[in-house]
């Protein structure tokens, strides 16, 4: 019996201790480097950032638009701060961190079907949870809230960087794709060109988490006086109805047109419509798709700006 | 509930500490309750089943028995032939009713024949084949003398249901499980300090490998069409270990959860991925449920003492009915009767090739690769969704090599090897030292390293595992 509880006491106690020094130790490598891979972006967003325009959505958003692009033709800071295969939940704990720091006056939010869909509170947000205790109250609220067990679970620093530390490791020697400059990563051109996805926009919810967080979104942009562009890059779908037709982007009108938000629905872009050699799958463009989405892009921004505002020729 | 859940988490400490805070009588039925309850927690009403199951079985045993001091020997047969029918009844009706009908609508629909025939949509019990087998064995076991018939009823169902092993085995036999329930139980430190090193180990393998290869292997083989034979030959060695660590994690932490208990339950796994051969594997993989079949399968059979033809009709006909107890598919038999052939193979090389020649350590190696190559492959058969998928899989891994799928990104590939590496290196280690996983001498020394072993793995379990995995995939079985 004595034995037992020696065993177990020993045992939790070392524990705790080697938890804790590691604990200090990735905060200190938190706090006092740029963390490589997946969190480069979000690291410079958080700590760094000025740009005047925010890229920001899943990986939908962060293939679709070449940031360097529209940087050098506008004349003004832009960077592409998606992530892959992040939510909404994520876009608004994000949001409400940086907007702590500095506020964008332009941000492009880039949506698709599957950011309509509530995959629960906690989805996919590991990204976040090096930043845990650093004073980013949305990014705390998110994590802890995420799962039932995770406001005392959070508390294991084991726990807390759970496979994270793995990929911060292996980050450091390799690199998570083709980087391009201001946050931009491109898809390749892939062997074989995908198949059209058949999908059923009508399957959507008009209600829910994923409304709740958007409207949430729109509300915070608004009061911090930042210009919010909605956007839905090309897919490479065979819609029961288009996008545009659907009750989700019905919802989404009236909300945006409510909220004198810009919405820009390119699902169905007629330049990217027949053309499978401009995406990478089903939902992803390629590096010449985003070229020319870029382009198109451009235009609308330089269309918005005031003349005072447009670069002038060298 | 499920051993990676969070009520398990506290159903287990409760029931461990209540079960040695209780006088000695009122354990077992404090463990026949708690077993229940853990049942019940998927699917209540099935509960009903298990107690059916149990009390036929109980009650077809004690018949026996009293027909064996009668004399009775005939109908000593007809008892045994019914309550295996009996068992066999729920087992089918349960889980193979989908499999007949749709057989029968293919087989029709191939000779031009449409009958609408109608599908129970029945749920699968958890782990009814796995109690199924335990209670027939035990009533097998009476009628053949080698064991008593239990009068307790309580005790029996006990027996039946005991909760560590009631899912996912292992299918215990009587003789070894049931005089336990009679034992006088003292709290053991030692035991209960191994118990949960087993369950760590358990977990390790569950959560760590099992759960982080599972969204691999899930993405390749549900859309074999869109991938190349090189991510299908990556899915398909993360399968080998994906099926080899969900399952001997269970048993482990089936095992470790006994043992805190005060309970020994019978070794399942035993380095199976060190096998020199496939007779070798067979030693070492699931080992209950090999027993099993060997005890009231093929010797019944005839086993090997018989005509060389009749022989290799038993080793067949034993892994066809082994692969068809995995699941009601046909990529199920034909792992079986993959398996059955390359025994076949085997016994055939053992007659052949001379001792010294199967006993040099350059055939042994050789033996190694092959035999993990081809019980690789055999599980393309085990995991594909249709038999169609499994061919294609073969094919594409032989003819069509190509740029390997990323999945969820390097890391998720890179940490699973790493870990999978873990594993091998620690079952080669054990496999060349004949001691116990723990040293449990008492010594501060040997407490040392037992402590310095559960704090890594603990760690290790935080720091990799993957905590949204799902269920044990032998549950379906």
């Amino acid at each position: 019996m004595k034995r037992f509880w020696i065993w177990i006491l020993a045992s939790l106690a070392i524990l705790a201790t080697l938890d804790a020094l590691f604990g200090a130790a990735s905060r200190w490598y938190v706090k006092n480097h740029v963390i490589p891979g997946d969190y480069r972006s979000l690291d410079y967003l958080l700590k760094e950032s000025t740009d005047d325009v925010m890229v920001t959505g899943s990986s939908v958003a962060l293939n679709s638009i070449n940031t360097a692009t529209l940087a050098d033709s506008m004349g003004t800071a832009v960077y592409n701060a998606a992530s892959n295969g992040q939510t909404l939940t994520y876009q608004l704990a994000l949001l409400k961190s940086i907007l702590k720091r500095h506020t964008p006056s332009t941000v492009m939010l880039g949506l698709y079907s599957a950011d309509f869909v509530d995959r629960g509170a906690g989805a996919r947000i590991n990204l976040l949870a090096p930043y845990y205790g650093f004073g980013y109250q949305a990014i705390d609220s998110v994590l802890e809230t995420a799962e039932p067990q995770n406001r005392w679970a959070l508390k294991s620093n084991f726990y807390r960087l759970n496979t994270i530390w793995f990929r911060i490791l292996l980050y450091n020697f390799v690199e998570p794709g083709v980087k391009g400059r201001n946050g931009f990563i491109a898809k390749d051109i892939p062997p074989i060109f995908p198949e059209k996805m058949k999908y059923d926009y009508r399957d959507l919810s008009t209600e829910g988490r994923p409304w709740e967080q958007l409207s949430e979104y729109i509300a915070l942009c608004r009061s911090a006086g930042v210009k919010l562009i909605i956007f839905f890059p090309p897919v490479w779908f065979d819609p029961a109805v288009p996008l545009a037709e659907s009750p989700v982007f019905d919802r989404l009108s009236r909300l945006a047109a409510s909220s004198g938000v810009e919405l820009w629905n390119d699902a169905e872009h007629p330049r990217f419509a027949s053309d499978s050699t401009l995406f990478f799958n089903a939902n992803h463009l390629n590096y010449r798709g985003a070229d020319i989405y870029t382009s198109i892009i451009l235009d609308r921004l330089r269309d918005m700006q005031t003349p005072d505002e447009q670069p002038t020729a060298l | 509930m499920l051993f990676n859940s969070l009520s398990f988490l506290v159903f287990f400490p409760i029931v461990v500490l209540v079960y040695w805070l209780l006088p000695v009588k009122a354990r077992n039925p404090f463990l026949l309750l708690a077993s229940y309850y853990f049942y019940m927690n998927w699917e209540p009403v099935y509960a009903l089943l298990i107690l059916f199951s149990s009390v036929t079985t109980w009650a077809c045993a004690l018949w026996i028995s009293r027909l064996a001091t009668i004399g009775g020997g005939k109908n000593r047969r007809w008892v045994i032939g019914l309550c295996i029918g009996i068992n066999l009844l729920i087992l089918g009706v349960f889980k193979y009713a989908g499999f007949i009908n749709g057989s029968i609508r293919d087989l029709l629909q191939m000779l031009g024949i449409s009958i609408d025939i109608p599908d129970f949509g029945l749920l699968l019990p958890v782990g009814i084949s796995f109690y199924t087998f335990q209670a027939i064995g035990y009533t097998v076991d009476v009628y053949r003398g080698t064991i008593r018939a239990e009068r307790s009823l309580p005790v029996y169902m006990l027996f039946v249901s005991f909760f560590p092993q009631l899912v996912a085995g292992p299918i215990e036999r009587a003789r070894n499980l049931l005089p336990q329930f009679g034992e006088r139980h003292r709290f053991d430190g030692g035991a209960c300090i191994h118990g949960i090193y087993m369950m760590l180990w358990g977990y390790f393998m569950k959560l760590c490998i099992a759960d982080n290869v599972s969204t691999y292997v899930d993405a390749v083989y549900n859309n074999l069409e869109a991938h190349n034979g090189t991510s299908i030959a990556l899915a398909t060695f993360f399968f080998t270990f994906q099926i080899f660590c969900d399952f001997a994690g269970y048993s482990l932490i089936a095992i470790g959860t006994a043992k805190c208990v005060g309970f020994r339950l019978m070794t399942n796994f035993r380095k199976p991925y060190l096998s020199t051969s496939i007779r070798d594997f067979w030693h070492r993989w699931h080992i209950s449920l090999t027993s099993w079949l060997t005890d009231y399968v093929y010797i019944p059979l005839g086993g090997s003492r018989c005509k060389r033809a009749k022989h290799y009709r038993n080793i067949l006909s034993t892994f066809l009915i082994s692969g068809l107890w995995h699941g009601a598919n046909w990529t199920f038999v034909i792992w079986g009767g993959y398996h059955g052939l390359l025994m076949i193979g085997d016994n055939v090389a053992h007659r052949i090739l001379p001792e010294r020649v199967v006993s040099h350590r350059l055939t042994k190696m050789a033996g190694w690769a092959g035999t993990f190559i081809l019980v690789m492959i055999g599980w393309v058969f085990f995991r594909a969704n249709t038999v169609s998928d499994a061919f294609m899989a073969l094919r594409k891994m032989a003819t069509a090599p190509g740029t390997l799928y990323n999945g969820e990104g390097k890391p998720a590939i890179l940490l699973p090897i790493l870990l999978i590496g873990v594993l091998m290196a620690k079952e080669i280690y054990d496999e060349h030292r004949s001691s116990d996983i723990t040293d449990l001498s008492g010594t501060p020394r040997a407490l040392g390293h037992t402590v310095a072993k559960t704090v890594a793995l603990s760690a290790m379990i935080l720091l990799c595992a993957s905590f949204f995995g799902g269920q044990f995939i032998y549950f379906q079985f």
